[in-house]
């Protein structure tokens, strides 16, 4: 009887602990790998050593840093957006139609990666060297019966051509930036998407090309908007790095003690 | 001495066998339980028609209906008669019992929408019955759709399957608004002939038509709604329906008028000047709806209204009683069904394979993703 009541009074022990400690592993806190999983799944990067200073003396934003920065992979924050207006014929296969005027806009959005896949090339002619669909959508509403055609909203990731560019030390510079508007009169109004495109990277590359900009000046930032015939919007957000400004000098960050 | 723990250990683990086999299979205990506690646990107590131990609980019906923002919905088994005074369904109608999902029809007759906009009115000496309904939550196994149906589902299952962490697990959503509900009318009325204007909201519907000894229908107008049909109804009385589409396309606006809880009406209270706006143009469409209602049908749709916005069942005459007969209830299943269809018409049960409405979302959204719908996915790799 003695040995039933032991064995019964262990087993409940058993069951109690073991159950107490089930909650207490599942309430632990997650593992440095688990902890460091949701910044890398939103695409931000560890944290690094490197700050650059604008020319007022602020902290460039992260966000920036890293578009002009890391040029050995896509990053979200180096984007080429363009919105357009395109024949939904161009999203057919040879010998396919269009189908009932129902379906029309939700095939232009699962085909719009193929409006966007055609100008990539655009790109890698002069920027890139290495350019992506990130996203291709069809604006909802704005599928045109009549006259055939779409808007679409594409976004390109892209890596730019900077081989051979060696950066110069970074605590010595500052990062200048300059959002250029190219005169849509520029365009003729006959210009496809791909003509407005290459006309947009091409002045973003010029106004790079200045004489106190390059080697290191790099295109953060493209946005093209293109109603058929005419550019309404171009706009391309540009950086590069310059000596520091005089009277300016970096100072070394502040780090606690080693005391504490 | 040994035998008192072991009976008690035992006894404890036949009650705890027994409570988890009622939780995880109540359908095993279908004798023993009621229908209504068996749905509850199966999680299907959400419908008004399964609350019904809920709605008899009390004496007086009218506890049993909410004024809300979105109208007067009857919780459980209450019914709307003259004046949408509620009573007990079990006062109204014998043998009730809700439909099923899976239930269908046994034989389907379609229809058409009138042409224009000019329906037959009333003779003179008949009675006209002016059932509504909102919703009532009791689908049937009668699906209609059309290719923006189809091309919206497509749309959404793509979305679905580009967000998805494993998109060979998503699977196409089918609407709960493409299935048919059902909807009850009683007709007591016995002293006169009766001519039935049953007005549907938004979504499809299937008036189940209950009549009592003695009563008889003139005719049948389906007002609004998606798409709409009778159940149960004598195959001689003639059917007029004007769509939901037909009624915009005649320039009529169904509007009654609204519950003192109404979102409008508590918007207009807090005496903004666009609340008050729109609840004058409420009640101007309210005005224009009824008279159009008199010209054609000889009373005003808002004071002869019968049904909540929502509920399950409507009654057209006198509550039953000593003087007035009884109807009793045939279900949707097995019935006779006249309806309109939209372009594809689904009975559960009876698709063949891959012509079903989430199958055909699926071929779609392949056809549209160049045959691999692995082409759906976007992102570039960061």
């Amino acid at each position: 009887m003695l040995r039933l009541l032991i064995g019964t009074g262990a087993l409940l022990m058993l069951v109690g602990f073991g159950a107490a400690g089930w909650q207490y592993w599942q309430g632990m806190p997650l593992s440095q790998d688990g902890a460091t999983a949701p910044a890398e799944a939103a695409g931000l990067e560890p944290e690094t050593e490197v700050w650059l200073l604008t020319a007022t003396g602020g902290i460039v934003p992260e966000t920036d840093g890293r578009a002009f920065l890391v040029q050995d992979r896509l990053v979200r924050e180096r984007m080429l957006r363009v919105s357009t207006t395109a024949a939904l014929g161009g999203l057919l296969l040879a010998g396919e139609k269009l189908p009932a005027a129902p379906y029309l806009e939700v095939l232009a959005d699962i085909r719009a990666p193929r409006l966007a896949q055609a100008l990539c090339p655009i790109v890698t002619q002069s920027l890139a060297r290495t350019c992506m669909v990130d996203k291709a959508r069809v604006v909802a509403g704005s599928v045109d019966i009549l006259r055939g055609e779409a808007r679409f909203e594409i976004a390109l990731a892209y890596r730019q051509k900077v081989e051979g560019v060696e950066l110069p030390d970074l605590a010595a510079h500052v990062l200048r930036f300059e959002t250029i508007r190219p005169d849509p009169a520029l365009y003729p109004a006959s210009a496809s998407v791909e003509a407005a495109l290459a006309g947009v990277v091409a002045a973003a590359l010029a106004a790079c090309g200045a004489e106190d900009r390059a080697p290191t000046c790099r295109v953060l930032e493209l946005t093209l908007d293109w109603p058929p015939g005419a550019v309404r919007r171009t706009e391309a957000r540009i950086a590069w790095l310059a000596p520091l400004p005089e009277g300016m000098f970096t100072a070394p960050p502040i780090v606690p003690l080693p005391e504490g | 001495m040994l035998r008192g723990p072991v009976i008690l250990v035992v006894a404890t683990l036949v009650v705890l066998a027994a409570l988890a086999g009622a939780v995880l299979a109540p359908r095993a205990f279908e004798g023993l339980f009621p229908a209504a506690l068996i749905e509850r646990l199966e999680g299907r107590g959400a419908s008004p028609a399964s609350d019904m131990a809920e709605a008899r609980s009390g004496d007086n019906p009218a506890d049993a209906l909410d004024d809300l923002a979105e109208g007067v919905f009857a919780r459980g088994l209450v019914a709307a008669t003259q004046a949408n005074v509620p009573v007990f369904i079990a006062d109204v109608i014998a043998s009730h019992a809700p439909p099923g999902p899976r239930d269908i029809p046994a034989e389907i007759t379609t229809t058409r929408p009138i042409m224009g906009c000019l329906l037959t009115p009333p003779l003179d000496g008949s009675r006209v019955g002016h059932a509504v309904a909102g919703q009532s939550d009791l689908p049937i196994g009668l699906l209609t759709y059309n290719d923006g149906d189809l091309a919206a589902a497509v749309q959404d299952f793509v979305a679905a399957y580009r967000d998805a962490e494993a998109p060979e697990t998503v699977q196409p959503a089918v609407p709960a608004g493409l299935a048919f509900q059902a909807y009850d009318v009683v007709v007591t009325e016995v002293d006169a002939p009766v001519y039935l204007v049953l007005q549907t909201g938004a979504g499809n519907r299937i008036w189940n038509i209950h009549s009592a000894p003695g009563a008889r229908i003139e005719r049948v107008v389906l007002l609004g709604g998606g798409q709409v049909g009778v159940a149960n109804l004598d195959p001689v009385v003639p059917v007029e329906v004007i769509l939901g589409s037909g009624l915009d396309a005649c320039g009529i606006r169904p509007a009654l008028a609204l519950n003192p809880a109404h979102a409008l009406n508590a918007a207009a209270r807090s005496g903004t000047a666009e609340a008050v706006a729109a609840l004058a143009e409420h009640t101007a469409a309210v005005s224009a709806y009824d008279l159009w209602f008199r010209d054609i049908f000889g009373i005003e749709a808002s004071a002869s209204r019968t049904g909540f916005d929502a509920g399950t069942l409507s009654v057209v005459g006198p509550v039953p009683g000593p003087d007035v007969p009884m109807a009793v209830f045939v279900p949707v299943a097995g019935s006779k069904v006249l309806t309109t269809q939209d372009s594809f018409y689904e009975i559960a049960g009876q698709v063949a394979a891959g012509e079903d409405f989430a199958a055909r979302v699926k071929a779609i959204a392949t056809s549209f993703a160049f045959g691999d719908l692995a082409n759906l996915r976007q992102g570039a790799d960061f």
